[in-house]
């Protein structure tokens, strides 16, 4: 072999080989990492890189192209280097919903199915134990025959107590703070109506021991679920309603019926269109999240439910809540870790805050329901939303200003 | 040389008038008021200018 | 193929005739296509008052179903059918046994590489052959005229793979989201003839454009010629603002009622919201993406070159297209501010998606990319000071300039806020760091920016002067003029970034226009003065073209490598915010792939993307390096280089 015999040629061969391998080497490490969560990928680039520069430098006639190659691949790294450094996160598509486009064509049951899934999260999760759908009813309503509601009525046998509650003179010479829907809509005549009532302005009446706190039952805690942040939709309250009627084994009025009753007690210009999500988060029928993190911090506090139950200090309308402990947690928080009855592992304010959302029944403060809180914050708030109460509430001490929440 | 200094002095009091009056005019044009901080609580009150 | 043509002068004239009547022709085309079009809108008018006459008249006919267009509200009888629901399955969603999301992704940025490459490429060659046709004198003229089919050159191999690749996305779309496809055409079919009539025009006027260059050099037919690049152009944004409908389309749906049922007129689904913002800024980013690419060209031919003359031809080439990138990188952003204005206006949440959600992190990573852009854009300019006699004049100045691009920089990219876990939350006290958190807000980012545009210019301003003394009599305040006017404006950008720290965030927010408009008064006022400064200057000698140093080349392979990975990036934002919709809100991606990636597997993506761009370009280039290299070395010779100041360009 002759030209083994040139030792310049031999020692390009070599150089030659060594490139090779490199690229080889690089291309195995993209084929092993290509969806690994690794931030290998740019590594792979980074070979490339020295592999390119290699070859540029032995064979002189590409040259000029291998080292403007190499260059522009450690450009390319860089920056995918740079991208794999930051916080990675990937975003899920919501879990699908059939659009109710048409729910005049469901069968009753279908109807009611698809009820028991917007109250329940899904259908058949009616017996299952902090189950919460869309309309997010669970978080204050129980429904068994057998249970007490702590902050609202059961709703077991709601369809008969309905026809009831209408005739009471109670209710129709009402005192509360709203005492029609709207103007001219009037009140309700029916069971059916009452129920269409009820949902689309909770204050219009407001059952025996319910009301906010200190407003003597002239206010109801209730948000109208029209409206934001929960948006069921007239066809989707018809399906709720449907399910309320059929699960007690009694017959659903007609969807039309129903229709008809809700119309009365929502104006024209205030029906969520049986939209497909489009206007984000906690609108139309797409999105579990209670939040996207990007509010305020007083409207992030009310859309993730926190001010239905809590005081927090420093954010207005959230003064009211009596279910759970007033959130001086800096204050507190201390103090609870410390306690015989505290089952958790937060050493931190933040870390037990954060444990509090994750799993509420670790630690139950005194004088306070067990199970009340739900459990599942955790799987409906993302992360920055999170973030932010964990870092808000942190800094609130008793006796202390809370910090100012518009710059946080 | 006097008229170095002259000069010297005329330009960079036009700068810098032009960038205040770019400052003023921009914040004006879009409803804000430039001089926020330098105004008293008083005239805050009552709206700014 | 230059050589053809010689010496036939009677094939020239024949040549240029058949050129303007294939040109005449190929106009027409799209408007004796667009009759059966116009005849089928009749046809639905008539439908219309049809079913009109007969519901007054009360009989009994089979209903027209009647839709409501989603975005702009207009009723339409339904004309097509609804948005298919597909599910997870092998008929909606072929797949080989690899993501198909990843393959569409490739064939499509492949496409937009290289077909915006050609869109941009006769712009500019118009521009250039049109200096050309109007400078007197003669050398200069001929220069530029080689510059510009050196040009065209280039993008003639890049034409059939922009086709080629827009075959393969085609297919690649048909094999693999049949079911979106399918419905995609429904809607568009009659655009979409148009586009491929229009590409076939467009071909026929760019071979005639290229192949006729030498024929059609003189008198009338250069300006024949010339027409025809018009036409091509005219052609090439048809061509790419009915692509961008179908792009936009899938943003931001029009056309349709909400069930995704076609309502008949196809203009609406055309002109939806945000189509009109996204042709603007493509055509601006295309500019800047094909300056990049040839200026790389240019880079590689002056780093392989063999004597002076090719490295001096070279050289100035890399410099002039670098020249336009940067001229159009400077409306970039106020083109992508209108975008986003739209965006919102569109659907508030889309705005937030990108802007403060999923995508944000990809806004940071952009302005990486921008910082870095102008950083090398001085660098280059300081590099090329060296082929000018005189420049030691400002090399001082260049120490301070670095220093302030990269304090600027450093705080341009720094985050306002972090994702941190509650320990690391704890050890820095809050959200934001106690004193770096204070360079992340955008107070001091918009400062930072702008004292960076601010630093380019000048540095610009500097190239221009530093082989010239000004012999105007008033030169001496001219000077001083230049000298009050950017301290000022430093100050005064410095001292608004400063400012809106002491008031409420609802003021601070205007801050931002007057810091902008403090950077465009230095741009306009300085350049103003400066090229006044300039007439008639006594040159220190000649810009000696070729000499510049092999580091100043590479800056321009990091320009086109970042503009390539920024056009990557911003597609892939632009694409993404769609989230887990084909057609948003109309028609959802029910394929496995509905999920946005991590932003690192992004990155790798348009990495990869962007390296593969580059080796089939380099394939492209090495064609355009074939057969022609003695060509370029005569004209090297040909054109006198002294009388090339860089403020001519």
């Amino acid at each position: 072999m002759d030209f083994l015999k040139d030792k310049k040629l031999l020692f390009r061969l070599w150089i030659g080989l060594l490139a090779l391998g490199l690229v080889v080497l690089a291309i195995t490490n993209y084929r092993v990492n290509f969806y690994g969560n690794s931030r290998l990928l740019p590594v792979s680039l980074g070979i490339f890189v020295t592999a390119t520069f290699l070859l540029g430098i032995y064979f002189q006639k590409v040259r000029v192209v291998m080292h403007g190659a190499a260059f522009m691949i450690f450009v390319a790294a860089a920056f995918a280097g740079f991208s794999n450094w930051l916080p990675q996160t990937i975003g899920e598509p919501p879990p699908f919903e059939e659009k109710i486009a048409d729910i005049s064509t469901m069968s009753t049951q279908e109807l009611a199915d698809l009820g028991e899934k917007l109250i329940f999260g899904a259908v058949g999760a009616s017996t299952v134990k902090g189950s919460i759908g869309k309309g997010q009813c669970p978080l204050c309503h129980v429904f068994g025959s057998s249970e007490h509601g702590e902050r609202a009525p059961n709703m077991y046998g709601l369809p008969d107590r309905s026809e009831k509650i209408v005739k009471l003179d109670e209710y129709q010479n009402r005192d509360t703070v709203q005492t029609v829907a709207f103007d001219g809509s009037g009140i309700a005549e029916s069971g059916l109506e009452y129920m269409a009532e009820s949902h689309a302005c909770p204050n219009c009446y407001v059952s025996p021991g319910f009301g906010k706190g200190g407003t003597n039952d002239r206010e109801s805690p209730m948000p109208a679920i029209h409206k934001s942040p929960i948006n069921l939709t007239i066809d989707e309250m018809v399906a709720i309603d449907t399910w309320s009627y059929i699960r007690e084994g009694l017959e659903a009025p007609s969807v039309d019926e129903m229709r008809v009753a809700y119309e009365k007690f929502i104006p024209e210009d205030e029906r969520p269109q049986a939209s497909s999500g489009a206007d984000g988060e906690g609108e139309g029928g797409e999105s579990q999240l209670y939040a996207t993190g990007d509010e305020p911090l007083p409207k992030l506090f009310e859309k993730a439910q926190c001010t239905v139950c809590h005081v927090i200090p420093g954010i207005p309308d959230a003064d009211e809540g009596d279910f759970g402990p007033e959130l001086y947690v800096k204050t507190n928080a201390p103090k609870r870790m410390k306690d015989k009855n505290y089952t958790g592992s937060a050493s931190s304010v933040e870390a037990y805050i954060l444990e509090s959302i994750l799993d509420p029944n670790l630690y139950i403060v005194p004088d306070f329901d067990e199970d009340l809180m739900p459990e599942d914050f955790g799987t409906g708030l993302n992360a920055k939303t999170v973030f932010r109460i964990v870092n808000y509430l942190s800094q609130l001490e008793k006796g202390k200003d809370p910090p100012n929440h518009e710059e946080m | 040389m006097a008229k170095d200094v002259m000069m010297t002095i005329v330009l960079f009091a036009a700068s810098i008038a032009y960038f205040t009056f770019i400052n003023w005019w921009l914040m004006d044009f879009q409803g804000l008021d430039y001089w926020y901080m330098f105004r008293s609580g008083a005239e805050l009150s009552s709206g700014g200018h | 193929m230059k050589r053809l043509f010689e010496g036939r002068m009677r094939n020239k004239q024949l040549l240029s005739w058949l050129a303007v009547g294939v040109l005449v022709g190929a106009l027409l085309l799209p408007l004796v296509i667009s009759i059966p079009l116009l005849a089928e809108e009749f046809e639905d008018a008539a439908l219309e008052q049809a079913a009109f006459a007969e519901e007054t008249l009360g009989e009994d006919v089979p209903a027209q179903e009647i839709g409501y267009d989603v975005h702009y509200g207009d009723e339409g009888i339904v004309q097509g059918p609804p948005a298919p629901v597909t599910s997870d399955n092998e008929n909606d969603y072929p797949r080989y046994n690899f993501e198909s999301r990843v393959i569409i992704w490739v064939a499509n940025q492949q496409h937009l590489y290289y077909g915006s490459f050609v869109l941009a490429v006769p712009i500019f060659v118009m521009i250039i052959e049109f200096i050309g046709m109007v400078t007197k004198d003669r050398a200069m003229a001929q220069k530029y005229d080689t510059l510009a089919y050196d040009f065209i050159k280039i993008s003639i191999t890049a034409y059939s793979i922009t086709a080629i690749l827009g075959g393969v996305l085609v297919f690649t779309f048909m094999i693999l989201y049949p079911a979106f496809w399918t419905y995609m055409t429904k809607i568009f079919h009659p655009a979409m003839h148009i586009y491929v009539l229009l590409f076939l025009a467009e071909s026929g006027t760019l071979y005639i454009y290229y192949y006729g260059w030498d024929a059609m050099r003189e008198g009338l037919l250069k300006w024949v010629h010339l027409s025809m690049a018009v036409f091509l152009n005219v052609f090439g944004t048809v061509l790419m603002m009915l692509a961008n409908s179908w792009a936009t389309f899938m943003m931001s749906p029009a056309g349709v009622d909400a069930e995704g049922q076609y309502l008949g007129n196809i203009w609406l689904a055309v002109h939806n919201h945000l189509w009109n913002p996204v042709n603007i800024h493509r055509i601006l980013g295309n500019m800047v993406f094909g300056g990049g690419i040839v200026a790389a060209y240019a880079a590689y031919r002056f780093l392989s070159a063999k004597n002076d003359e090719e490295r001096a031809h070279y050289d100035w080439m890399g410099y002039v297209a670098m020249f336009i990138a940067v001229a159009f990188l400077i409306p970039l952003p106020f083109a992508g501010y209108y975008l986003m204005r739209e965006v919102y206006a569109y659907r508030q949440q889309m705005g937030i998606t990108l802007m403060g959600g999923l995508l944000a992190w990809l806004f940071i990573i952009q302005a990486v990319l921008i910082g870095a852009l102008f950083l090398t854009t001085n660098y280059y300019l300081w590099q090329g000071m060296e082929r000018m006699r005189g420049a030691e004049r400002y090399q001082k100045y260049i120490k301070y300039m670095t220093f302030v691009l990269i304090v600027c920089f450093l705080v341009w990219l720094t985050p306002h806020t972090m994702v941190m876990t509650p320990t690391e939350l704890k050890e820095m006290g809050g959200q934001q760091h106690p004193v770096v958190g204070n360079y992340g807000v955008m107070s001091a980012k918009n400062g930072a920016v702008n004292i960076i545009i601010t630093t380019t210019v000048l540095s610009f301003l500097l190239y221009q002067r530093c082989n010239k003394i000004p012999t105007v009599p008033w030169a001496r305040y001219g000077n001083i003029a230049l000298w009050a006017l950017f301290s000022v404006a430093f100050v005064n950008i410095i001292w608004l970034a400063i400012y809106g720290y002491y008031i409420p965030a609802n003021v601070r927010v205007g801050l931002s226009v007057p810091q902008v408009v403090s950077t465009l008064s230095c741009l306009f006022i300085g350049m103003t003065i400066n090229l006044f400064m300039m007439r008639g200057a006594k040159p220190t000698g000649p810009v000696e073209w070729g000499k510049i140093s092999v580091r100043s080349q590479y800056a321009l392979f990091m320009l086109a490598t970042s503009f390539t990975w920024m056009m990557g990036l911003m597609g892939y934002i632009r694409s993404s915010v769609r989230l887990h919709w084909h057609v948003n809100e109309i028609m959802r991606d029910n394929s496995p792939w509905a999920f946005t990636h991590t932003i690192g597997f992004a990155a790798n993506m348009i990495s990869f993307n962007v390296l593969f761009f580059w080796v089939t370009l380099l394939f492209v280039f090495w064609l355009g390096s074939l057969g022609t290299k003695k060509a370029v070395v005569e004209k090297g010779r040909a054109a006198p280089v002294a009388a090339l100041a860089p403020s001519t360009n």
